[in-house]
């Protein structure tokens, strides 16, 4: 047997194993060929199976199903026992191919695409994103922190021929929601964006190619489930030990829970408050989205090991959130100082850690005496400390629809440092990055003490630690990964596997500390990344959505991974719908 | 000078109106053009978020569900004439559900006005108004809610 026979043999297997699980009912294989223009055999294409009909009972997602071909150019799925299923083929420098399946196989035909503008608009958007020329590498960083991180650049929404004035309005309208883009960069950009889109759309051949596909993803299954809609954000994920998969719609106030062996979903509505605002009590600023419907903003998800209960950051409203699974019910805790409660872990102790983004703090819930605990961080400057002391009145302004989204903000986002993820190393020591002064830091939670490290780039986002305790950071707009080893001191650096190389924007990763693998999301490029840690070997995964913005990712027992589309907003994505996705590989 | 006079508005204005949800029977499948309207020379822009929760404005100006932009007016326009002026959306073909009017105040075009007073009208193709409604808007915010209309 050959490596690929095998590799197919056990690929086969796995799936084989796995066909009996669609929506925990019976299930048919339905094996789809694909063949090119002359007849051959094509391999490596992404075959997505869409069930044609919804799944029968209250809150039944069908999920949808994707899989690669191998070298005879054959792909099994798996589908419901009966009725249609859809088939939609992919492949880089192919068009797009679809057809019915009503049967156990199906024979389709890719047809070869020539048109460099159609090959052009089938590449991810991180491929026209690289070549967007500012003509200064600083401000190409700049607006790749500052205006990737809600959606993808490079995408048709972004890309579109428009007017200076109507670049201006989109830019002021990105600050309201939370850009920290500099104000010269605000002057510069609208003559430099309406310029440098139009030359690309005028010149198609001018989008790179990314990089193809590999022999790994005969191996991998992708499932998508569709939840939430066109005004949801599906921020942050979760695997809980219930098995049960949770995600945040951060602007619908929605902890949607999802069962992915029988595909049921339950949509748990968080409370709010008497006199809560739309949009939040925190500047108002998600009332600029004109399909808002928060009033908490659910931002992160951690579950206690002691009780399962779930902790979420209520962003906007300045709330920890916990629920409890076995009654269904929300418990409301009003931070009593602070504001914006971001990414949230619980150590080894079930203390609830949290950084705090726009007040400048790390933050611990003690859940035996239900006490805060609040760390003021350092500021870079007077004049810093200054706006971050005035919070309280500058956000009340802001809920009041005084534009302060106008005062000047200069080269370094200052007032605004940015705590941002933070995670609880095996030693217990908690973790936290400072997205805008590029830093990470320590806490250590005996001492009190915090101690910061300067990191070599810039813009440190999400970190997770690893069974040795080595930190693993995203670069979000250098587009790298970076480890730093706590015992040295030291900070290593490796540049992504995407290409064009450099064009990823990493939003987060995480650690599947069982397997040594780091997980991370190639949130540019429609993508999830694997490194294995010993190997120091990448494969890519791409994601069967184009526009696929992920800025989370959780591990499940079996090495599978959870992921979701977060794109804000959510018709960035191709057919406008948010999901849910796993991954499964060989491991 | 500007952000102390938005001061000034931010505190002695009220929250922007916000009217009753407007019912539009035996729509579902018919083509609607959603109108605001406006007096004073001011840029405001529309922004229709249709039952499957895709906005049209300005930077989206075709939906899936088949919304489109129609008609804008921006501070050209306010220097040209003395109003009123308008924007409009089509839906060719109206779905089943709610559809959300958002209006924000994007810029002032050398005026002092810090508050804007608009119409909203839905109207079948043959011009017949099948509701309308009154909002307003703060300077450099979003009315996400200027109004609502649900479409049976």
């Amino acid at each position: 047997m050959n490596t690929w026979g095998g590799m197919k043999c056990a690929g086969l297997l796995t799936l084989a194993m796995l066909a009996t699980d669609v929506a925990g009912l019976q299930a048919r294989e339905i094996a789809v060929t694909v063949v090119d223009d002359s007849g051959q055999p094509v391999p490596l294409v992404m075959v997505t199976a869409v069930p044609a009909e919804a799944g029968g009972k209250d809150g039944m997602v069908m999920p949808e199903e994707t899989v690669f071909t191998g070298r005879d150019g054959v792909a099994l799925v798996t589908a419901p026992e009966s009725g249609a299923v859809n088939v939609r083929l992919r492949k880089s420098g192919f068009s797009d191919g679809e057809g019915t399946a009503t049967g156990t196989a199906v024979s389709l035909t890719l047809k070869k695409e020539t048109d460099p503008q159609a090959l052009a608009d089938n590449t991810p958007a991180n491929a026209w994103a690289a070549v967007i020329d500012l003509g200064d590498g600083n401000l190409k960083t700049h607006f790749r922190l500052q205006c990737a991180f809600c959606h993808q650049q490079g995408t048709p929404n972004t890309i579109a021929d428009r007017t200076e004035e109507e670049w201006e309005k989109i830019i002021d309208r990105m600050i309201r929601y939370g850009s920290r883009l500099r104000s010269s960069a605000q002057d510069e950009l609208p003559k430099l964006l309406k310029a440098e889109h139009k030359r690309l759309l005028a010149n198609p051949s001018l989008i790179p190619p990314v990089k193809a596909w590999e022999d790994h993803l005969t191996k991998a299954r992708i499932t998508e489930w569709t939840l939430g809609d066109s005004s949801s954000q599906l921020h942050d994920v979760f695997v809980a030990s219930t098995g049960l998969v949770y995600a945040g719609d951060n602007l619908q106030d929605n902890l949607i829970e999802l069962d992915p062996e029988t595909n049921i979903s339950v949509v748990h509505k968080i409370p709010k408050r008497e006199g809560d605002k739309l949009g939040g009590n925190i500047g108002g600023r998600l009332k600029n989205y004109p399909g808002v419907g928060t009033y908490v903003g659910l931002h992160s998800l951690a579950e206690s090991l002691v009780d399962n209960h779930l902790f979420l950051t209520g962003s906007d409203s300045s709330r920890l959130v916990e629920f409890a699974p076995e009654t269904q019910s929300f418990t409301l805790y009003d931070l009593p100082e602070g504001y914006y409660p971001h990414t949230v872990r619980i150590d080894q102790k079930d203390r609830v850690w949290f950084t705090m983004a726009v007040s400048n703090q790390v933050a611990m819930f003690d859940r035996t005496s239900n006490t805060f605990k609040f760390y003021d961080l350092p500021t870079r400057s007077l004049k810093e400390k200054a706006t971050i002391t005035a919070l309280p009145v500058i956000l009340k302004l802001a809920n009041w629809g005084v534009p302060i989204h106008k005062m000047p903000i200069d080269a370094e986002s200052g007032g605004l440092p940015l705590p941002y993820g933070i995670e609880i190393a095996p030693n217990g020591h908690v973790w936290f990055t400072r997205l805008h002064s590029d830093e990470i830091a320590r806490v250590n939670p005996d001492t009190d003490e915090v101690t910061f490290f300067k990191t070599p780039f810039v813009s440190p986002r999400r970190l997770r630690a690893d069974a040795d305790g080595n930190l693993w950071i995203t670069v979000f707009a250098e587009g790298r990964l970076a480890k730093f080893d706590p015992k040295t001191e030291t900070f290593t650096l490796y540049d992504l596997p995407t290409e064009p190389a450099g064009s990823e924007t990493p939003y987060s990763l995480n650690v599947d500390r069982k397997r040594g693998i780091v997980w991370i999301n190639g949130t540019a490029s429609d993508s999830m990344i694997r490194f294995d840690i010993a190997k120091e070997e990448w494969k890519i995964f791409p994601l069967p959505r184009r526009r696929t913005f992920t800025r989370d990712v959780d591990i499940a027992e079996d090495g599978s991974i959870f992921t979701s589309n977060g794109s804000f907003p959510a018709w960035h994505i191709e057919d406008g719908q948010p999901t849910v996705i796993r991954i499964v590989t060989e491991n | 000078m500007r952000l102390a006079a938005g001061l000034l508005i931010g505190c002695v204005l009220a929250m922007p109106a916000r009217a009753e949800v407007v019912s539009i029977a035996d729509a579902v499948g018919t083509s609607l053009i959603v109108e605001i309207a406006w007096n004073d020379p001011v840029d405001l822009d529309i922004f229709l978020t249709d039952p499957p929760g895709e906005t049209v404005y300005f930077a989206n100006r075709l939906a899936k569900g088949g919304a489109v932009m129609g008609r804008e007016s921006g501070c050209a326009e306010a220097a040209q004439g003395d109003g009123p002026y308008s924007e409009t959306i089509r839906i060719p073909t109206a779905l089943s559900g709610r559809y959300r009017v958002s209006v924000d105040f994007i810029k002032d075009c050398g005026n002092t006005t810090l508050k804007a007073d608009l119409r909203v009208v839905v109207k079948s193709a043959d011009g017949t108004v099948l509701g309308r409604g009154k909002s307003d808007v703060q300077y450099r915010n979003l009315n996400p809610v200027a109004w609502e209309f649900d479409v049976k």
